[in-house]
C-alpha cells in the first residue's frame, strides 16, 4: 500500500491482509467488522464490502442498513463496494444504487420504477468539476457573477427535483478545482479567474446545503488534505472518466460514510482523552505535577496544550469531554486543578474514570453513565496497547492511530473529522454545560470478557536477567523514578546496584517485556535476599504502562522458582506506604500472601508458602536466563 | 519462483479481487475473451490495482493496448 491517507486508521499488516482474504470467504461479521477499522486501499475494501454483502441477513441486525442513490457525472461504479467494505467502519451497511453520466431527471423519467423498487434512503450528487463549466470571465464581475449564478442555480433546481420526485435528505459536494485549469497566483486577485469561479460556486453550493439540513460532503477539502494532483489524475479522467484517482477512493468512501452514520444518528458525541502523555507529558504519579510537559516553552508541552485547546473548542460544539486514566484519581485530580497551564477545567469535564481498570472497561461505564452508545465515544491515548484493547472490546468506538511523537498529532486527529456533523444547534452549544456543575466517576464495571483473549493476542515475552553493568543506569533510574508501583521505595544509586551484581546471597532480576507492539523496554525489578528459610523481597517495582498485564502473576511464579530452586519454604514481602504508592497497598494480598505484621506506621509485612502454591500461569512466555544459571 | 511466475501470482490475486470471481485461474494469454466480467472498465481497476502493487505506473496508451494478461505483464516487466 502507497503512504497512508487515513492516518488514523492503523494500517494493515501482512497477517491483517491475509486475515481478510480468509475473512471473504468465512464471513464472520464480527471479525469483519474489527478488520474494517484497519486503513484499506481500494482492493482490500472492496473485499470487505463483497464479503459483508454474501453475510447471512440475520447477523447483520448490527448494522444501519442506508440505501444510498448516487448520481455521478463521470465514471462511479467502482466506488459501490468500496462504500460498502468502509460503511463496515462505520456501523453501516450500504447499499448502493450507482447512476453514471445521465441526468439525474431523464433518468428518473426514464427510470422511475426502479428506483422506487430500490427504495433510497439517500441521495448524493457526486458532481466534480468537469460536471461545471470551465469557462471564464477576466476581470468582468458582472459576467463571472453570471457564470457562478448558473452552476448554483443548476445544483439548486437539481437539488429541488430530487427532493421534490424522492423526499429523501440529499448530500451535495463542493468540486476540487480541475487541476488542468488555469493555477497561477493572479488568479486569486482576478475576478472571474476559473479558481475565483469555482470558489464562489463552492460557496453557492454550501449555502444550498446549509439552507437544506447542511448535507454537504465537501471534497474541496479532501482535495487539500491529499494536494491537488493527489487528488485528481489527468490519466484515469482521460480513460475511464474518474472524477477522481483510484487511489483516494477510499477517503472519499471514508467521510462520505461518516456524513451517513451522522445522517442516521450516529454521530459521535464523546471524546475520551488519556491523561498521562495524552493531556499532558510525562506520569504524574511518577513524575509529579511539578515536572509535566504542559504549556508554552517546549514543543512536546505545546503540544499538549494544543491537544487540551482542540478539546475545548469541540466542547463548545457540543462534544462531551471524559477522562479515562490509569492513575491514582486523586493525584491526578489534584494535577488538573492546581497545574497551570491547563486549558480545560474541572468543569469542562463531564465525568472521568481514573483508576487501574482497562480501558475498554472504563469506557463502557462512562457509556452507561452518560447514557450514550459505545459508537458515539472517540479515545484517545498514547498508547498502542490501550487503544488496541478498546478496539478488540468494541469496534464501534473510534480510536484513533497516533503518531508517536505528539506534535504530529493534531493534523492526524483533525483530518479525521470524528466529529462531523450537520449543524451547530443552540442545544449542543449547551449540552457540555449539563454536565457542568461537577464532574461525576462512571460507576465502575469489571474487566471487559475478552480480556484474557487480548493478553494472549500481544504475545508477552518477559525477558529476566540478573543485575548487570549494561543495565546498572536503567535500573537505577527506575529504582530512584518509580513512586507509583513500588512496594518499598528503596532507592539505590548506581554504585548500589554494582553491589547488588556482586552479592551473592541476593537476587536480582531486570525484567523486560517484548509483545506484538514492540519492546516495552525494562518494566521491572525485582531484589530479593537470602535469609534463611525465607527468600525475601526487597525492592519489587513495575512500570504502571503495563498494568492490566499479569506481568505481577508472572514475576510471583518466578520468584516461586526461585525460592524452590534455593530451597526456600517460604516467600516474604513487605509493604511500606509512601503518599504515592496506595496502589499496590493490597499487592501481597491480591497475590496470595498472607499478613504476618503490621506496625503503627502502617507497613505491612506478608507471606507466602512455597509448597502450597500453584502458579498463576499468566498468557506470558518467561525467559529466564538466571535459572539457566544455575 | 521466476520473475514471471510471481508476477502472474500475484496478478491472479488482482484479478480475483476486482473480477469477484474468488476461483478464477489465469495465465498469460488469457484475454477479455476468454475471462468472465473483463471488460474495459474492468481493466481500469486491474491496472489501478496493479500499479499499487507492483509498483509502476502505467501510460494511457498502454493502458489502450491492453489485449491480454501478457500485455499487462510485459509493463510491469519494462
Amino acid at each position: 500500500m502507497n503512504k497512508p491517507l487515513m492516518r488514523w486508521l492503523p494500517s494493515a499488516t501482512a497477517s491483517v491482509v491475509e486475515e481478510a482474504r480468509n475473512a471473504a470467504e468465512t464471513v464472520d461479521i464480527g471479525q469483519l467488522l474489527r478488520l474494517s477499522l484497519y486503513e484499506w486501499d481500494a482492493a482490500g475494501a472492496r473485499r470487505l464490502g463483497r464479503a459483508i454483502r454474501k453475510a447471512d441477513g440475520a447477523k447483520l441486525a448490527d448494522l444501519v442498513p442506508v440505501k444510498l442513490l448516487m448520481f455521478a457525472n463521470g465514471t462511479a461504479e467502482h466506488l459501490g463496494d468500496i462504500l460498502t467494505g468502509t460503511g463496515l467502519r462505520h456501523g453501516l451497511l450500504i447499499s448502493p444504487l450507482i447512476i453514471e453520466y445521465d441526468s439525474p431527471a431523464a433518468f428518473l423519467a426514464r427510470e422511475r420504477q426502479r428506483v422506487d423498487d430500490f427504495g433510497p434512503d439517500v441521495v448524493v450528487v457526486n458532481y466534480d468539476c468537469h460536471a461545471f463549466s470551465t469557462s471564464t470571465a477576466l476581470a468582468d464581475k458582472a459576467a463571472a457573477k453570471d457564470l457562478v449564478d448558473r452552476s448554483v442555480a443548476r445544483i439548486r433546481s437539481l437539488q429541488e427535483m430530487l427532493s421534490a420526485e424522492l423526499s429523501k435528505p440529499i448530500i451535495l459536494q463542493t468540486i476540487s478545482p480541475d487541476p488542468a485549469e488555469s493555477r497561477m497566483h493572479v488568479d486569486r486577485v482576478l475576478v472571474g479567474s476559473y479558481k475565483d469561479v469555482v470558489h464562489r460556486t463552492n460557496s453557492g453550493i454550501a449555502d444550498l446545503a446549509g439552507a437544506t439540513g447542511g448535507l454537504l460532503l465537501d471534497v474541496a477539502s479532501l482535495a487539500e488534505d491529499v494536494g491537488l494532483d493527489s487528488w485528481h489524475s489527468a490519466r484515469y479522467r482521460a480513460m475511464a472518466k474518474y472524477g477522481f484517482a483510484p487511489d483516494v477512493s477510499p477517503l472519499y468512501a471514508e467521510h462520505l460514510c461518516r456524513l451517513l452514520a451522522v445522517l442516521k444518528g450516529k454521530s459521535k458525541r464523546v471524546l475520551v482523552l488519556d491523561l498521562d502523555n495524552t493531556l499532558w507529558g510525562g506520569i504524574v504519579g511518577d513524575d509529579g505535577v511539578e515536572n509535566l510537559a504542559l504549556g508554552l516553552g517546549s514543543p512536546v508541552g505545546e503540544a499538549h496544550l494544543a491537544i487540551q485547546l482542540m478539546a475545548k473548542s469541540l466542547r463548545e460544539r457540543g462534544v462531551l469531554i471524559c477522562l479515562s486514566s490509569k492513575n491514582d484519581e486523586a493525584v491526578a485530580l489534584n494535577a488538573i486543578r492546581s497545574h497551570p497551564e491547563m486549558a480545560l477545567a474541572e468543569t469542562d469535564i463531564a465525568m472521568f474514570q481514573i483508576n487501574w481498570q482497562d480501558k475498554a472497561a472504563n469506557i463502557e461505564a462512562l457509556s452507561k453513565s452518560l447514557n450514550l452508545g459505545l459508537d458515539s465515544f472517540v479515545f484517545v491515548d498514547d498508547n498502542p496497547a490501550e487503544r488496541a484493547i478498546v478496539r478488540m472490546a468494541f469496534p464501534q468506538v473510534s480510536v484513533p492511530e497516533l503518531p508517536k511523537d505528539v506534535t504530529e498529532w493534531l493534523p492526524v486527529l483533525q483530518s479525521a473529522r470524528f466529529f462531523e456533523s450537520t449543524g451547530l444547534t443552540a442545544e449542543d452549544k449547551q449540552r457540555a454545560g449539563y454536565y457542568q456543575a461537577e464532574s461525576r466517576r462512571a460507576a465502575q464495571l469489571k474487566d471487559f470478557a475478552g480480556h484474557d483473549d487480548y493478553l494472549k493476542s500481544l504475545d508477552m515475552v518477559m525477558d529476566i536477567t540478573p543485575f548487570d553493568a549494561t543495565g546498572r543506569k536503567r535500573i537505577s533510574q527506575l529504582v530512584s523514578k518509580s513512586n507509583q508501583f513500588n512496594l518499598t521505595t528503596i532507592r539505590y544509586s548506581e554504585a548500589e546496584v554494582a553491589q547488588l551484581e556482586a552479592d551473592p546471597s541476593m537476587l536480582t532480576a531486570q525484567i523486560r517485556l517484548v509483545d506484538s507492539f514492540g519492546d516495552n523496554g525494562m518494566i521491572c525489578v525485582v531484589v530479593a535476599r537470602d535469609d534463611e528459610e525465607h527468600l525475601e523481597i526487597a525492592v519489587w517495582l513495575m512500570s504502571c504502562r503495563v498494568l492490566g498485564r499479569r506481568v505481577e502473576e508472572a514475576t510471583l511464579d518466578w520468584l516461586v522458582r526461585q525460592a524452590k530452586l534455593r530451597g526456600k519454604a517460604f516467600v516474604t514481602g513487605r509493604f511500606i506506604p509512601t503518599a504515592k504508592n496506595m496502589m499496590v497497598k493490597n499487592h501481597y494480598e491480591r497475590l496470595g500472601f498472607s499478613l504476618v505484621d503490621e506496625d503503627s506506621a502502617g507497613a505491612t509485612t506478608w507471606v507466602l508458602e512455597v509448597a502450597a502454591y500453584s502458579e498463576y500461569a499468566p498468557p506470558i512466555l518467561i525467559k529466564d536466563s538466571i535459572s539457566e544459571q544455575r | 519462483m521466476t520473475k514471471n511466475a510471481d508476477i502472474l501470482q500475484r496478478l491472479q490475486t488482482i484479478f480475483r479481487d476486482e473480477l469477484d470471481l474468488p476461483n478464477l485461474t489465469i495465465n498469460a494469454d488469457a484475454t477479455p475473451e476468454t475471462v468472465d466480467g473483463w471488460d474495459s472498465l474492468a481493466t481500469i481497476r486491474i491496472i489501478a490495482a496493479a500499479e499499487r502493487e507492483f509498483g509502476v505506473m502505467f501510460e494511457a496508451a498502454q493502458i489502450e493496448d491492453v489485449r491480454s494478461v501478457a500485455d499487462i505483464i510485459s509493463v510491469i516487466e519494462s
